[in-house]
């Protein structure tokens, strides 16, 4: 509101008749005189209150604003964070090797899709699946069965024939996933073995050197 | 806060100097008692609310801006202060006939000062009848001068509020006014007329 317009409404509202009355009404009042030690009585009751000036008020809109900006970008980095960590390609799947093997053993695992899963698959065995691949539901095939006999025992079926090496150390590298799957360390790491001599591969001596791990972690473990 | 004497004792007592704001005390008591007078016609009452007015500003004294002065926020607090005492008061004020001239005047005659005495009583008492707003208004306005945008800073209202206010408790007032003394209002004389 502009001051011409503040003035003209004075104006209007200015009546000295009531402004002569108003101050005859006080006029003369003794309790209007100016009183002496009205200051001193006012600062002896400020300090005997025991009231202190209070910080000034917060103005709490934008701190409540700024936390809960704050609440919600951490929120939303803790669950990214979360979220990468249990991502089947993220690092948690890595660390989950030391399954219970009771949790293991009651699964119906295919070994084929043991071996798929955990390493990958190098390109003679991609186009070379199983003869007789198990069905779904059935029993995994026991391990010891396909590992290779000790060598004075040369019955024909346990050699390794130079015609189907590739074929041979597959099924002894999938017989080691399935040790593996079930926990059996030692199992896994002879069938690694024998897959590597049967053709030597990197993923059979890496899967090696991880059973070894294994069998050194274990309580009492093993020497290698 | 602006440069004034006023700002630069007001930062001084922010900061913990205890003379600084007995100066402001001195600066501004005055004015704040004379409103609690006039608001509850008891000296001793005005006395209670004028101090409890200060503490309530040393309270809050971190909160203060001199902007353009911190009268305006005082008057506030002392008119709302008066306002509730009022209510708790319940019954409409009585004047204190024995405070009113005790001092005799040197030039009227004793029944120029019965009538005058008769007047005051008259208009106090119609005062006392206005709502504590109206009445904040009118004597601000009329009896102290002031301009209506301080009012409205006092009453919290803009200033068509504080018009608004003004108009209604004058016309109310002269009302008041003339009920008592019929429509032949005895004014001051034109010496006491400054207007």
């Amino acid at each position: 509101m502009n001051t011409r317009r503040i003035d003209q409404f004075e104006k209007e509202l200015h009546d000295p008749a009531l402004t002569s009355l108003l101050r005859d009404a006080f006029d003369g009042d003794p309790a209007l005189a100016e009183s002496h030690g009205r200051s001193e009585r006012i600062m002896r009751k400020v300090l005997a209150s025991g009231i202190r000036p209070a910080r000034p008020a917060v103005r709490w809109a934008p701190l409540a604003w700024a936390f809960g900006a704050s609440a919600a970008a951490a929120g939303l980095v803790l669950a990214l964070v979360l979220g990468l960590l249990q991502s089947p390609r993220g690092p948690g799947n890595l660390v989950d090797n030391h399954v219970a093997p009771q949790q293991r053993q009651e699964q119906q695992v295919n070994p084929k899709q043991l071996a798929d899963r955990h390493l990958p698959v190098p390109e003679e065995r991609q186009h070379d699946g199983w003869q007789n691949p198990a069905p779904e539901g059935s029993v995994v095939q026991n391990p010891d069965d396909i590992l290779p006999k000790h060598p004075d025992d040369d019955t024909q079926e346990n050699k390794p024939t130079e015609e189907n090496p590739v074929r041979v150390a597959e099924a002894l590298y999938a017989a080691g996933d399935a040790a593996n799957a079930v926990g059996d360390y030692e199992t896994a790491f002879e069938a690694y073995q024998a897959s590597y001599e049967a053709m030597p591969t990197p993923d059979a001596i890496l899967s090696s050197a991880k059973m070894l791990e294994h069998l050194a972690d274990a309580p009492g473990g093993t020497e290698g | 806060m602006i440069d004034s004497e006023e700002g630069r004792l007001l930062a001084r007592a922010q900061r913990g100097d205890l003379l600084a704001f007995e100066s402001l005390v001195q600066m501004h008591q005055q004015r704040v008692y004379a409103h609690c007078y006039r608001m509850v016609s008891n000296s001793a009452e005005a006395e209670d609310l004028c101090a409890e007015t200060f503490l309530r500003a040393y309270q809050h004294l971190k909160s203060l801006r001199a902007d353009p002065s911190i009268v305006h926020w005082m008057l506030r607090v002392a008119n709302n202060l008066c306002i509730s005492a009022l209510r708790k008061r319940g019954t409409r004020p009585t004047v204190e006939l024995d405070e009113v001239h005790e001092l005799p005047s040197d030039t009227l005659t004793p029944e120029e000062e019965l009538l005058k005495k008769d007047r005051q009583e008259v208009v106090r008492k119609c005062l006392d009848m206005l709502q504590p707003k109206e009445k904040t208004a009118v004597l601000m306005f009329y009896l102290e001068g002031r301009p209506l945008e301080d009012i409205a800073k006092v009453l919290e209202c803009g200033v068509a509020g504080a018009k608004s206010r003004v108009h209604r408790a004058r016309h109310r007032l002269k009302a008041l006014v003339m009920a008592e003394f019929g429509e032949d209002v005895p004014l001051p004389t034109r010496e006491e007329d400054e207007v």
